[in-house]
């Protein structure tokens, strides 16, 4: 490959982010639309990427310059099976986020754009860094826009709600990067310290550094998930972020706790990720029902979305940690539909709050009749949100029960209860604001979907439908480097590894993916 | 050494490798004179300028390593890169300054200038001294010229109040190192830090005498006086709040690299082989130095006190490269000198920021002083959340690499826990810088109160920018811009063969 295109993924925002600040801080016609064309063309560049995207376990891709010698550090990047989607999920909802705040964001449009911007560049360098330290400065480089967006455009309490954001993350991150620097040093052996992912993975760590490390390595992550004890910040930031802040939070930057444990957690400390899986199964569980149950009973709408991510996260993570192919590509899945489902779940509740200037549950009533085209978005977006067959949400929770059910019944049990949950309460909501009579007069003339907004949610529903019928072309882009996870969480050497991918890449290898097509 | 043999080293030769020093000591007599004369302070900024640029290119000399005046001067990249650093600094504390003065109505002006250029004479001698007097007496340079500049701004009584305790502080802890260098002649019969080194390694004084042992505990006393570590810390957040602004933060930034970096060289060559007993001591000091900072900065309402408490906490993160020096020797002192270098530029920045913000007649300046001065002067508020996030320790700024090497030194060396706290006491941090950007950015200013504004001035914005554009680029600058910003690459291999050749 000679183009470097994953760095222009990266950069480009980067450099979007730079001139924006150049602008003239009033035009904010000018920064919207400047920041949705840089957002379309790094959709459009990703495009290209997965066109070319080999369906094999390996790196591709890949760009490498050294950059601190003395630390063993170098821009490296590459994208594989684990990061492609997640990189599409980015470069496809940023144009969206961007079209989302139009109306929305009035102050200080310049500022807001160029941290969209920043914020873009973060999300993907978190994908793509193939360096440990590289990661970790995309990591953090991620969180720094957060903070201004959550802070600056956000609801009443947005202070504590971004402060409390800052600091849960960066206790993790923090310890995260202490853990990161001991690996380092071990995978050294006493000779030049290296921190190439790659080479963190032949490390070779005792059983007690393991779990050492699991803690440092795993808090970090699983607070970003967020998972199920350290979930507090979570309910707090959606509830003040303005709507394009959510949709980026819940639509990608969860989604990188997880990552985080398919790149580092899992390669890097196998002995000690089977030792924790019971507990980490455990606290998937009760995050599915305890966040389903705290779902229900909330009566802003946008709390009830927040609580929701509790419980599909913790389907994801219950996926990743039952340590089988269906487990880990449910995960993979529900990762990417959650993306999409909450993510468009948070639009139309934006969408409403523009409209009403409120999110409460008891304001709104009767609404399908005033505003139909909404109410159907709604309900798409719900269906897939409650995993409805057809609908991508469907597969992911399917595949992850599965395999949970043949690691454990009970396991399965009660994780299956959160599926019932979870249509009760997205039922519960749909029927509160879109059924009844209308209570509220200010409820009788609401404008329907404008061109914008239809704009915004059509290709989400189209890929909604899409994936749910289509699950395949993801299924089989993600399996190898799936596999290679398995097989590092299993103590084979590579080379195993690419062998067995290719037998299973000729075989309709899930069963899974049948019951769709 | 006998007399013609001292005599003959030194030679023309010699006295160029000293110009770097002889260039802004004779820029701060001209100074002096010139303001006698020609009383301006446009003149005075330009001929210190003028001297610390010439001073800075005479330092390209000091590339071959050699030894002058039987000892007393080791002139090697070590001392090379440091000076460099400390004529940045002066350089940009230079222009910083005038606004200050002009908005303040202080009477003083050239005066500064020629203190800043003696005190950076006395720093650029200190980076390089191996004799414990030639050390002793350039602290003493350095120390007197900044207490004359923290009691500058006279109608203050706080200023007057923070150059007392500054004084008294300062010489008792002169006192205490000037005492622990004459038990260690008693000892050893040299002042010569390399033949002090040489008896040590030969296994003629050791920790096993209490002389020598309280003479090294009485000299690091001294440092630590000055360094503002626990338990000689408590006049610090005091002085950093009265003295003018400007002189704050040539404190931060240059008394504390300095003294930072001539106890570098110190610990190398006296405490090295003792150090395991005593890195337990300074172990627990660091925690609590670093601990105390940090909790006292979180209940800081006035800013400038807060930048004094955070640069305590600071000056305990400093101390983990010291820990880890003693087993992982070349590792620890790079990442002190890092952390050092980059440590400067950033407290000098956020320093110079606060000054323009602080409106004359103001005492106490709060946070709320900030209040939407992000949204108003948005460049400035751009520079400022750069360095606050470089002090937090965000990458990619360079106060995330110093705290990466000095994490990575600890950890090399088996002192996980050491870096977990440091990393645990970085995210309390985090919560008062970032309180400082919230009140930048998202607080609207106070209707009755008249809101802080950044005052505009060229040259103390540019100063800023400096800085800030320093701190991304040593963090992670691909490539070298000219001669004097390297990459990163490139500066963290100086940082390593300047190193290398300190412990030559």
């Amino acid at each position: 490959m000679n183009m470097p295109i994953l760095s222009v993924l990266t950069f480009v925002p980067l450099c979007a982010f730079f001139v924006l600040l150049l602008l003239p801080a009033g035009s904010s016609k000018l920064h919207r639309t400047f920041s949705l064309c840089i957002s379309l063309f790094v959709f459009a560049v990703s495009c290209f990427v997965l066109r070319d995207f080999l369906p094999n376990a390996n790196a591709q891709f890949a760009e490498h310059v050294p950059l601190i010698d003395k630390w063993g550090i170098s821009y490296s990047v590459s994208i594989d099976g684990i990061s492609i989607f997640l990189v599409m999920l980015v470069t496809f909802l940023s144009p969206i986020v961007v079209l989302c705040s139009y109306k929305y964001i009035t102050k200080n449009t310049r500022e807001y754009y160029s941290l969209l911007m920043l914020l873009e560049c973060g999300m993907i360098g978190t994908l793509v860094a193939a360096d440990a330290m590289l990661f970790y400065v995309f990591w953090e480089i991620m969180l720094i826009p957060m903070f201004f967006i959550i802070g600056m455009w956000g609801g009443e309490r947005r202070v504590y709600a971004t402060i409390k954001f800052v600091l849960f993350t960066l206790v993790g991150s923090l310890l995260l990067l202490v853990g990161l620097i001991y690996t380092a040093w071990k995978a050294s052996n006493g000779g030049q310290i290296s921190f190439a992912i790659a080479d963190l993975h032949r490390v070779v760590l005792s059983t007690k550094e393991q779990l050492w490390l699991f803690g440092a390595f795993s808090l970090a992550f699983a607070i970003k998930v967020p998972m199920f004890p350290l979930h507090t910040w979570l309910p707090d930031a959606h509830t003040e972020a303005p709507t394009g802040g959510s949709v980026i939070l819940a639509g990608v930057l969860l989604k990188m706790g997880v990552y985080g444990f398919l790149r580092f957690v899992f390669p890097i400390l196998p002995e000690a990720s089977h030792a924790f899986a019971p507990l980490m199964i455990v606290l998937s569980i009760i995050g599915i029902i305890y966040g389903a149950l705290v779902a229900f009973v909330q009566t802003d709408i946008k709390k009830l979305v927040a609580y929701s991510s509790v419980s599909h996260l913790g389907y994801v993570m219950l996926g990743l940690f039952v340590f089988s192919i269906q487990g880990m590509q449910g995960g993979m899945c529900q990762m990417i539909n959650h993306g999409l489902s909450t993510g468009a779940l948070f639009l139309i509740v934006g969408m409403l709050y523009e409209r009403r200037h409120t999110r409460l549950m008891s304001e709104f009533g009767g609404l399908a009749k005033t505003v139909p085209l909404l109410a159907i978005v709604l309900m798409i977006s719900m269906l897939s949100s409650v995993g409805l067959p057809g609908l991508n949400g469907f597969i992911g929770e399917l595949l992850i029960l599965l395999a949970t059910f043949s690691a454990s019944p009970l396991y399965a049990a009660f994780a299956a209860s959160g599926v019932v949950l979870g249509a009760v309460y997205l039922f519960h909501l749909y029927q509160k604001i879109m059924f009844g009579p209308i209570t509220k007069p200010e409820n009788e003339k609401l404008p329907d979907l404008s061109i914008r907004e239809a704009i915004i949610m059509i290709p989400i529903l189209a890929l909604m439908m899409i994936m749910g019928l289509f699950p395949n072309p993801i299924l089989r882009r993600t399996e190898p480097a799936m596999q290679k996870v398995l097989q590092q969480l299993a103590h084979q050497p590579e080379s195993q590894v690419q062998s067995q991918a290719m037998v299973r890449n000729g075989l309709p290898c899930m069963e899974g993916q049948h019951h769709d097509q | 050494m006998d007399y013609h043999a001292w005599k003959a080293s030194i030679m023309t030769n010699d006295l160029s490798l000293l110009l770097p020093v002889i260039i802004p000591g004779s820029g701060a007599v001209l100074v002096f004179l010139c303001a006698a004369f020609y009383p301006s302070r446009t003149l005075a900024l330009v001929l210190s300028l003028a001297s610390l640029l010439l001073g800075a290119f005479f330092t390209h000399h000091w590339d071959n390593a050699c030894i002058l005046f039987s000892g007393m001067l080791h002139i090697d990249s070590f001392a090379q890169i440091s000076s460099l650093f400390c004529f940045a600094i002066s350089g940009i504390a230079a222009l910083a300054a005038p606004s200050y003065f002009k908005r303040m109505d202080l009477d003083f002006g050239e005066e500064y200038y020629a203190l800043l250029l003696a005190a950076t004479a006395g720093m650029v001698v200190m980076v390089a001294a191996n004799d414990l007097m030639v050390l002793f007496i350039n602290i003493e340079l350095v120390s007197i010229t900044t207490y004359i500049m923290c009691g500058m701004n006279r109608k203050s009584q706080k200023s007057i109040e923070s150059a007392l305790k500054y004084f008294v502080t300062g010489a008792a802890a002169s006192a205490f190192m000037l005492f622990g260098i004459a038990l260690l002649f008693g000892v050893t019969g040299s002042t010569d830090m390399s033949s002090i080194a040489s008896l040590i390694k030969a296994g003629s004084v050791g920790f096993s005498e209490p002389m020598f042992s309280l003479a090294l505990i009485l000299i690091a006393i001294g440092f630590f006086f000055k360094l503002g570590i626990f338990p000689f810390h408590a006049w610090l957040p005091d002085v950093y709040e009265g003295a003018p602004t400007p002189t704050t933060g040539f404190m931060a930034a240059a008394i504390r690299t300095v003294v930072g970096i001539a106890f570098i060289r110190l610990v190398v060559n006296l405490f090295e082989p003792g150090m395991t007993g005593f890195s337990s001591i300074i172990w627990w000091i660091s925690v609590i130095t670093m601990t105390i900072g940090n909790v006292g900065a979180i209940r800081q309402n006035n800013v400038k006190r807060m930048l004094g408490y955070s640069s305590i906490a600071h000056a305990g993160y400093l101390l983990i490269g010291f820990v880890a020096l003693s087993s992982a020797k070349p590792l620890g002192a790079e990442a002190i000198l890092y952390y050092l270098l980059s440590y400067s530029l950033m407290s000098l920045g956020i320093f110079i920021f606060t000054g323009q913000v602080e409106q004359p007649g103001e005492s106490d300046l709060s946070f709320d002083s900030y209040r939407g001065l992000g949204i108003r002067q948005p460049l400035v508020g751009l520079l400022a959340s750069i360095l606050l996030l470089s002090l937090t320790g965000i990458p990619p700024f360079a106060g995330f690499w110093g705290k990466f090497s000095l994490f990575s030194a600890a950890l090399k060396s088996g002192y996980i826990g050491l870096a977990v706290i440091g990393a645990l006491n970085s995210v309390v941090s985090a919560y008062y810088y970032f309180r400082l950007m919230v009140n930048m950015y998202m607080r609207s200013p106070k209707t009755n109160e008249h809101a802080g504004t950044y005052a505009k001035a060229p040259l103390v914005t540019s100063a800023l920018v400096v800085c800030s554009v320093l701190m991304i680029w040593l963090g992670i600058g691909p490539f070298s811009i000219g001669h004097f910003i390297p990459s990163v690459n490139g500066l963290w291999l100086s940082i390593g063969s300047s190193v290398t050749s300190l412990l030559h």
